[in-house]
């Protein structure tokens, strides 16, 4: 976790220092000026910088999600590879441009540098989409169905349409299905169409990976008796792969994992995010230079001028942030994880939420989030004590949450007025300066609660009603010494990036 | 039905391990390379040996790159078309990859010191940096070369109450681990070294007279370290060899295929890629002998002897491409080379370790299409990258374009760029 945190602290300034640099140095090609090619080249070494060692956590993360969860690398290489597959490409093109970008600045015509610089962001955004769709799947997969309905208030746990091969299924009692919660859709082709409940398929799941026999599964509890003893040696993962083959063919191995729930949402706001803690880490930074360089210095003027455009670009992001993609990331939620709403507004009994705490939760609770997540004040939303223990996501994510949407409130204003006093008086006050130097850790802990709201808010599923977290682990775990020796040595390889960086970029 | 596993994977898998592994072998070489001609210029004053390093910095920090992106598409696309292999390595493999990793992480850190912090801190700070690149270089193989010792013979894996792995037994009782870490460090320094002598070598006939000197000076340096490399590689090829025949017979047959003589039926004969490589080791004495035969007639390193060592270089490099893919294809299908090991394993865990079972979800037209389409131009742009950064205010054409220590300085106090940002 510490590795793929690590990873994204880096990533976002592979996702937002690009555009701003781009967006500098077109400036610059049009207006003619300067200092705006100087802010381009100072961003530019930035994110050039960081790719590498954003490059190195990759490779530490892609080792410890194989390490440590190679059950779910399992699953996911086999069932929805094809967007990691492409990510390949993505990584090839976004590493080549990223280098060409910064070597070659002499060497291109400007249009053709810019141009570079312009596939610099692409390549990074066009990976992000790779990997944030098999997120997406993670979070809420196309052929799942939630079970919660607003009107009545009821919960039911979510239930998973397979596409179950004909012979396959003809080894399955009909009677025995519907008494697990199953229930037949109907025929497609040579396969029927099945809706298992979520439980079910957890279990068969975490039965294959384990290397179970049909004999020794819970397969055995719906299938016919003289089925069951002709298949009793046959590897359960056999049969479970024969059913989830067909089941992607028939959605579309190309296409399943890009039309997973709040798939979009995801992508704008992971790039917003990205956007945000680039625009306010620089905002930050030349605030601090502005504070600490003379009055009679010769850059006051570049530093004036970087933190204009720092501040506008700030403010931009975090209102598409808050406004758009924010909304459309929480109304993805409402659809597809009625559990994890739960889990973040709180509806426990269990623990004094924050609207409770400050007196407003028949507002926010029974009229403002009823309103913005279904439309409508006389829907309900989900009650956390109704929902099945073992689909309960944790409830701390209720107190990263409203953290987050605190934090964000508080950079929202930072922006606004750093923009404003910009504009208006070309600065700021001092004491304004030093809120905005303290920006870019409050960006960055916004963005990692909400990362942590979105990945914690996933449990106790990997994969949403079909694989939970302990399925995915390895079957030898390292002891906890190691895994605290890992993550303290990655702390400090990036405690040591930072310092490189600022001799490298800061230092006069 | 048997169907054996598809060659278009085989060749995707092959494509992406071997622009990797060749580039990776290069920047071991390098990475031990520059700080040690940094550390010379510095200590005699010698600008051109300084900006040499420096160049050759440049292009180190892009190869580096392009390297680790290729083992990370090479990761992606075996997790693509082998998922359950590569869980099954993820179960057991947590000591050795865990070990690579952290060394990866601190090759990344020192490169992007090495690199950014040239000229920022001090001499000895930037070689202590310089230090921990090249070491941090010569252990990544370690790691990854104890699970290319388990694929070849599976010591230390144990397979009850499930499967796990010591580490400890896989390199100490696997007798093809030592000889297969050893060849691949002294192979690296091998083919960097003989390719930056062959580079140099190229540059010799194309700067101004006033410089050929320094380069043949370095071309001369270079070479017999190349050849001392290569020698050590000699002994350490034949204790692998022995290793695989003691534990890895299958492989050991397939290399050699025909060569061994009647009554030894390879299940796969590799032995033309062992004809090849053994072509290609010979290339490189071929020009070591050549050229230290020319030095003993004429006294020094002539324009014949140059222009023969601009083979050497590249036939290292192809050596290293040879070996590497005969090596990793004489155990197939299987990616443990012990298939009489089988019968002692789950079915499951036999269906994980054969090449033959390919994802078939990803085994598709259309998979093979795309990677054709997107890969081609991307290849291209590599090759451009390659080239910007060989050329771009790289090697000087002439001893004028040498700049001095104050030059340098003078220069960069001028971009804006070195100001403070």
């Amino acid at each position: 976790m510490v590795g793929i945190e690590i990873h994204w602290f880096i990533l976002q300034y592979v996702l937002g220092l690009p555009l701003l640099a781009v967006i500098a140095e077109a400036i610059w090609m049009k207006s003619g000026d300067e200092l705006w090619k100087r802010l381009s080249r100072t961003l530019t070494k930035g994110f050039v910088v960081v790719f590498a060692v954003g490059a190195a956590t990759g490779t530490a993360a892609e080792f410890g999600l194989i390490l440590l969860w190679p059950n779910l690398a399992e699953v996911a290489g086999r069932y929805i590879y094809f967007p990691l597959y492409m990510e390949i490409f993505a990584f090839i093109m976004e590493c080549v441009f990223v280098y060409i970008y910064f070597f070659a600045e002499e060497r291109l015509s400007r249009r053709a540098h810019l141009l570079a610089g312009i596939l610099v962001v692409v390549g990074a955004w066009y990976s992000a989409s790779m990997i944030l769709s098999v997120n997406s799947f993670m979070q809420a997969p196309a052929n799942v169905v939630a079970g919660y309905d607003p009107l009545t208030g009821t919960w039911a746990p979510p239930k998973v349409i397979l596409q179950v091969p004909s012979q396959i299924a003809q080894a399955l009692d009909v009677d025995k299905l519907s008494a697990s919660g199953a229930e037949i859709l109907g025929t497609q082709g040579a396969s029927v169409a099945i809706s298992f409940p979520s439980g079910l398929v957890r279990t068969l799941m975490a039965e294959a990976l384990a290397g179970k026999t049909v004999g020794e599964s819970s397969l055995v509890a719906i299938a016919r008796p003289e089925a069951a003893q002709v298949l009793a040696s046959v590897p359960l993962k056999s049969i479970l792969n024969s059913i989830l083959e067909t089941t992607v063919l028939s959605a579309g191995v190309y296409t399943l994992a890009f039309r997973s729930g709040g798939y979009l949402a995801t992508l704008i706001h992971a790039i917003g995010a990205g956007v945000t803690v680039s625009a306010f880490t620089v905002m930050g930074a030349y605030s601090l230079r502005l504070i600490t360089c003379r009055e009679d210095d010769q850059d006051r003027e570049y530093y004036r001028m970087a933190l204009r455009f720092a501040a506008a670009a700030s403010l931009i992001a975090i209102a598409i942030q808050g406004i758009g993609s924010g909304h459309a990331m929480g109304v993805a939620v409402v659809r597809h994880n009625p559990e994890k709403l739960a889990a973040m507004e709180g509806t426990s009994s269990g623990i004094t939420s924050v609207p409770k705490l400050i007196g407003l939760e028949g507002l926010i609770h029974e009229k403002l989030i009823p309103r913005l997540a279904y439309s409508s004040t006389q829907a309900k939303i989900p009650d956390y004590d109704a929902i099945g223990p073992s689909y309960r996501p944790p409830l701390i994510i209720h107190y990263m949450y409203y953290a987050k949407l605190g934090l964000a409130v508080l950079l929202g204003l930072t922006a606004l007025g750093m923009t404003r006093h910009a504009v208006r008086h070309d600065s700021a006050p001092g004491w304004f300066l030093k809120v905005s130097v303290v920006s870019p850790a409050l960006a960055h802990a916004t963005s990692f609660l909400g990362w942590g709201v979105r990945e914690a808010g996933r449990k106790p599923w990997a994969i949403y009603a079909i694989m939970d977290v302990q399925a995915e682990l390895t079957a030898n775990p390292p002891p906890t010494w190691q895994l605290v020796g890992v993550a303290v040595y990655l702390a400090a390889i990036l405690t040591l990036l930072c310092l490189v960086v600022y001799r490298y970029l800061w230092r006069r | 039905m048997h169907v054996p596993e598809p060659a278009s994977v085989i060749g995707i898998l092959s494509l992406a391990y071997g622009i990797h592994i060749v580039l990776v072998n290069l920047d071991i070489a390098l990475a031990t390379l520059i700080p040690t001609l940094k550390g010379i210029g510095e200590r005699r004053g010698d600008c051109f040996l300084v900006n040499r390093a420096k160049t050759l910095m440049r292009y180190y920090a892009s190869t580096y790159a392009v390297a680790g992106v290729f083992g990370t598409a090479f990761t992606v696309a075996l997790l693509s078309f082998y998922p359950s292999f590569v869980a099954f390595v993820g179960h057991i493999a947590w000591t050795p990859f865990g070990l690579a990793v952290l060394t990866i992480a601190l090759r990344f850190l020192t490169i992007a010191g090495y690199w950014y912090l040239w000229d920022r801190v001090s001499s000895r700070t930037h070689l202590v940096i310089g230090i921990t690149m090249a070491a941090s270089g010569l252990l990544i193989p370690f790691g990854f070369r104890a699970v290319f010792a388990l694929l070849n013979a599976p010591f230390g894996l144990h397979l009850r109450p499930q499967p796990y792995l010591v580490a400890s037994e896989t390199l100490l009782s696997n007798p093809t681990f030592a000889p297969l870490y050893l060849k691949s460090v002294f192979g690296a320094m091998a083919a960097g070294t003989l390719t930056l002598a062959s580079a140099y070598a190229w540059r010799y006939f194309k700067v101004d007279e006033s410089l050929k000197e320094r380069y043949a000076s370095l071309v001369s340096r270079l070479l017999p370290a190349g050849g001392l490399f290569l020698t050590a590689m000699l002994p350490l090829g034949f204790w692998y060899v022995i290793g695989l025949l003691a534990v890895s017979q299958y492989k050991f047959i397939n290399i050699f295929g025909r060569w061994l003589g009647p009554g030894i039926e390879p299940a796969r004969d590799y032995s033309l890629i062992f004809i090849l490589k053994m072509g290609l080791v010979a290339v490189q004495i071929g020009v070591l002998l050549y050229v230290f035969q020319r030095v003993l007639k004429v006294g020094e390193l002539d324009d014949r002897s140059l222009r023969w060592t601009r083979l050497a270089g590249p036939a290292a490099l192809a050596t290293v491409l040879v070996g590497e893919m005969l090596n990793a294809y004489s155990q197939l299908p299987y990616f443990i080379a012990r298939p009489d090991l089988f019968q002692f394993m789950p079915r499951h865990m036999v269906e994980a370790l054969s090449a033959e079972s390919v994802n078939t979800l990803a085994n598709l037209p259309g998979v093979y299409i795309v990677t054709g389409a997107m890969l081609a131009p991307l290849l291209a742009a590599v090759a451009a990258l390659f080239y910007i950064t060989l050329t771009e205010a790289g090697e000087p054409e002439s001893e004028e374009e040498i700049p001095s220590d104050q030059e340098v300085e003078d220069k960069e106090a001028e971009m804006p760029e070195h100001s403070s940002d």
